[in-house]
């Protein structure tokens, strides 16, 4: 090779690590703070690694609220949220790509337009329904206002649009009914769109803060991005140690399932968005 | 099959939603809800003793939520009442109770108040009790429906090594604020390490400095707004210290984001006096590395404060009983043991006389003289226009376009034009 | 909703038109004109760099799929741990990023607390957390484009930057249109990181549509002001989509 070209190939790596670091530097800088103690985070200059390290700021943290019961409610939307998506985004792809019936294209471009409109165009008039239904801080006023996902309906469609009606056909002569068709059978063959997408969904509503935010008050049912924005508190000057401690709850999860699954979940989001 | 598990699934989601809703009814103590906006050390304290009050007696249980700041929780508790599942308890800003009061939120305490369970209304300081803090210009008073919790009122902080350094007397008037900042100002270079000033650009001390100056904010009748001139004189004495002399910082922040960098400055020295509540100085004096010294707000015409902090609440919509076991549980936080461990714990003031000249709290002013500021400048304490659009002026007239003048965006002439005239707007609404 | 007065806990009253018209006072157009320089802001730099970034990393070593995942991390992550992050890394006095910039010998602004930076501020912080995305798009894009394109520009004795602009670039132009209108969807729908780091301030200068819907609902109780500026959002999003995908429809090159 060329000696330009190694020297361009260098600066290249340079300028992509500095991004990199950039990035992830952060990261590492939560953590170092998290192990200080209020005299090591107003240090300065800062040092990079606290001695000795303070493992008991994680403790109060935890401690701070329910948190356990915040991780729980955050697990048992996500994964209702999810159940809720996947199931109905099947039945309705299926119904947008197998079945003919009219209005069915007119149906579908509405779905479009959800994909448009941002969910928080819709909250105000959900809140007030839920408020007269007196389904406030429940899990049903986290989960249903997502049980149908545009998005999923409208990769779920496109999914089983690659399906040849073919199988359908022979399904049916088999004598399988409705559920059986899209849950047995085509479902499973449109298990990578099921999957990315559910990478998508189980994503966005494990980090969502907006709508349990307005939707719960009881720390019965309130949910972890809650609970660590709570841990500021109010002219006592905060204390960083503590709440990047707290942080840390919420980050390491999802970037430890990252780190694992990196190259599906990239995969995951480039593929729903190319559709 | 298929058709099963579809209706296994949504029961089962319905299931958890109607799980989750509301505490469930026990057999036993009387369970009622209190939510509670501190976090941090007042949290501890405040869920400390709902502890302490549920194990003193077995005909009710308190479960105390914290839910966020003052105006979070307010936000909450609307919603909540819209719902009738507000709780039995909870705690409200003082300038918040005219208009939900006119909301029909508030459960009335008169009845409570002269039953069995009855409490003394005498023994309270003045500007505590609801009947002292508002001014009900000239109609007959409203009935009660609030106690007093955690009260304060501002106070000058300030680093009494730092003014002894520099020979630096403590400030009594405007003047004197101005004069003592510049001295203990100081600058390296472009950069200023010490301001001599500090104050959150705030409602409730620009409500010390209206009246400091002679003025009111609504005419005697309550009517129209009344404080325009003097109004703007407040603001302008901020305006010049911050772009004139340079001497006072404006700290950054929303509401009480504002209130955490002021306290945050002047305990790590970079802010040499501040105004602030009385309710940290637990907090200042725990950390403060130099001697803390604290004082009466500097006055002009006179000397004048605000009383703030919160006042207990019952709501109307919740069940009796529980009704009845929040009002034993404020009832109890009142008590004069208790205030004084209340107190004792944070530095808001103690609310009751009883308490103040209890041998246990005289003994602990005379170790502790800066905790006793407060509770002498009471006898300057002002009173709050009792009308629902007070808090409407509070939140949407005057607190955010307090910023606007120190930043420079606009002249606080402007700024008090514009505000009078939205707030007649609001007060012609009420007629 | 929009056409009554309500806050929750009194009955709701007719008011009509009222409150559209008390929407559109100048604080209304202070807060459209910001959430359009946020957007801009957004689309504009996360869509540049994503692009720039993709060109550099178009490679499939380990290294690559190292650098880039280090740089997509961050848009799994939750707003509110980024949030409060930065509010801790951009702390004037205390923060990692005031520090660095000391070394260097400059000082550091007031990021979140000067009205005149903090929705440049906000804009950064977002990037930050989603210049992944396009990054990883572009890429996709990228590596759609078939390799023998590139070897005939080259024995026709076209340059790096010839063959970029000939080929790459209007080979991506449909990944650009879709990033342009997702993204810009997206960067209205901001919330988490006003309510957090800025909450509107200082001032109204990081005001944005969303946060200010929520104030306007929950913290000014004035639902049927809120639902009426939820209208105008509806509407507003939707026609600008439109306009987006008509203007730029007709730039878009599909490979045959």
């Amino acid at each position: 090779m060329s000696a330009r070209r190694v020297s361009i190939r260098a600066l290249t790596l340079a300028a992509l690590a500095l991004v990199a670091i950039v990035e992830v530097f952060p990261y590492v800088w939560m953590v170092s703070t998290s192990l200080k103690d209020m005299a090591g985070v107003t240090r300065f200059p800062p040092a990079l690694w606290p001695d000795p390290p303070h493992w008991e700021n994680y403790a109060k943290a935890w401690a701070s609220g329910p948190f356990l019961r915040y991780a729980v409610n955050n697990a048992i939307q996500t994964v209702g949220i999810l159940l809720c998506q996947l199931f109905f985004g099947c039945l309705a792809g299926f119904a947008f790509s197998k079945l003919r019936w009219s209005g069915r294209d007119a149906c579908f471009l509405v779905v479009i337009a959800c994909l448009i409109v941002p969910p928080q165009v819709r909250f105000v008039p959900l809140y007030m329904l839920f408020s007269k239904l007196g389904l406030l801080n429940t899990y049903a006023s986290l989960i249903v206002p997502y049980a149908v996902s545009a998005l999923g309906t409208f990769l779920i469609r496109d999914a089983f649009l690659q399906v040849s009606d073919d199988i359908v056909d022979a399904a049916r002569v088999d004598g399988a009914g409705t559920f059986t068709i899209i849950f047995r059978v085509l479902a499973p063959i449109a298990r990578p769109t099921l999957v990315a997408f559910s990478l998508f969904s189980v994503v966005y509503h494990w980090n969502d803060f907006f709508w349990p935010l307005v939707m719960t008050t009881s720390e019965a049912v309130r949910t972890l991005p809650i609970g660590v924005a709570m841990l500021r508190e109010e002219g006592t000057g905060d204390r960083w140690h503590v709440i990047m401690a707290g942080s840390m709850f919420v980050v390491a999860p999802v970037l430890a399932v990252f780190i694992v699954a990196q190259r599906h979940i990239i995969r995951a989001f480039t593929f729903t968005s190319l559709k | 099959m298929r058709h099963a598990l579809a209706v296994l699934m949504i029961a089962g989601f319905l299931g958890t939603a109607w799980g989750a809703a509301g505490p469930a009814a026990a057999q036993g103590p009387v369970v009622a809800q209190f939510w509670y906006s501190f976090g941090g050390t007042n949290r501890e304290v405040t869920e400390a003793h709902i502890k302490r009050f549920n194990e003193s007696q077995s005909k009710y249980k308190i479960e105390g939520t914290f839910q966020g700041d003052y105006f979070e929780a307010l936000a909450k508790i609307r919603a909540a009442a819209a719902t009738k599942t507000a709780p039995a308890a909870f705690h409200v800003i003082g300038e918040a109770i005219p208009q939900l009061a006119a909301s029909g939120l508030f459960e009335s305490l008169e009845p409570y108040a002269k039953g069995a369970n009855g409490a003394n209304l005498e023994d309270y300081l003045p500007g505590q009790t609801q009947h002292t803090y508002f001014d009900y210009l000239g109609k007959p008073a409203a009935p009660l429906m609030a106690l007093p919790f955690f009260r304060s009122t501002p106070i000058l902080y300030y680093n009494a090594d730092m003014l002894s350094a520099k020979g630096v007397k403590v400030p009594a008037t405007w003047a004197e604020l101005r004069d003592a900042a510049a001295k203990l100002t100081v600058r390296e270079g472009s950069e200023t390490k010490t301001y001599g000033f500090e104050v959150p650009v705030d409602w409730w001390f620009w409500y010390a400095l209206l009246h400091e100056a002679g003025g009111s904010l609504l005419t005697p009748d309550g009517k129209k707004a009344a404080f325009r001139d003097k109004g703007t004189e407040a603001l302008q004495f901020w305006v010049d210290l911050v772009n004139k002399d340079k001497t006072m910082k404006r700290p950054p922040g929303k509401d009480y984001n504002a209130w955490t960098v002021t306290n945050t400055d002047f305990i790590n020295g970079r802010a040499a006096m501040i105004f602030t509540s009385t309710a940290f100085l637990n907090y200042m004096t725990e950390n403060a590395k130099f001697k803390l010294g604290t004082a009466f707000l500097p006055g002009k015409v006179k000397q004048a404060v605000p009383t703030g902090g919160t006042f207990f609440v019952i709501a109307r919509d919740a069940p009796p009983a529980q009704k009845e076991a929040g009002w034993a549980f404020i009832k109890w936080m009142t008590e004069p043991a208790q205030t004084i461990s209340l107190s004792k714990a944070t530095g808001y003031m103690p609310i009751r006389a009883s308490a103040v000249n209890s041998p246990e709290m005289q003994a602990f002013y005379k170790q502790n003289p800066n905790y006793k500021t407060a509770i002498d400048q009471l006898r300057t304490a002002q009173r709050f226009p009792y009308t629902p659009a007070l808090i409407e002026i509070q939140r949407e007239v005057i607190q955010p376009n307090l910023e606007a003048a120190v930043l420079g965006i606009k002249t606080a002439a402007e700024i008090m034009q514009a505000a009078e005239a939205k707030a007649n707007e609001i007060l012609a609404k009420q007629q | 909703m929009s056409l009554y007065e309500w806050d929750l806990v009194m009955p709701a009253r007719w008011v009509g038109a009222a409150n559209y018209r008390a929407l559109v006072s100048t604080e209304f157009w202070e807060v459209v004109t910001n959430t359009v320089k946020y957007s801009v802001g957004v689309v504009v730099l996360s869509q540049t760099l994503g692009l720039g970034l993709a060109v550099l990393l178009n490679d499939r070593t380990r290294l690559g799929a190292l650098l880039q995942a280090s740089i997509f991390s961050s848009y799994v992550v939750s707003w509110v741990a980024v949030s409060l992050l930065w509010i801790w890394l951009l702390d004037p006095q205390y923060g990692l990023v005031a520090y660095l910039l000391r070394l260097v010998g400059l000082r550091g602004v007031n990021w979140l607390g000067d009205h005149r930076w903090a929705l440049w501020t906000l804009v950064l912080v977002t990037v930050w957390k989603t210049v992944g995305y396009p990054m990883v798009i572009y890429l996709a894009g990228l590596q759609a484009i078939p390799g023998d394109l590139y070897e005939a520009a080259a024995l026709d004795g076209a340059g790096g930057w010839q063959r970029f602009r000939h080929i790459t670039w209007p080979l991506l132009t449909p990944t650009t249109l879709f990033l342009m209108v997702t993204l810009t969807i997206t960067s209205f729908q901001g919330f988490d990181i006003v309510k957090i780091m800025t909450q509107g301030g200082p001032v109204t200068a990081t005001m944005i549509y969303v946060y200010y819907i929520y104030e306007q609902a929950f913290q000014y109780f004035k639902l049927g002001k809120a639902s009426a500026a939820v209208v105008l959002f509806f509407i507003g999003i939707v026609a600008l989509t439109f306009a987006q995908w008509l203007a730029f429809r007709r730039r878009v090159h599909y490979t045959t």
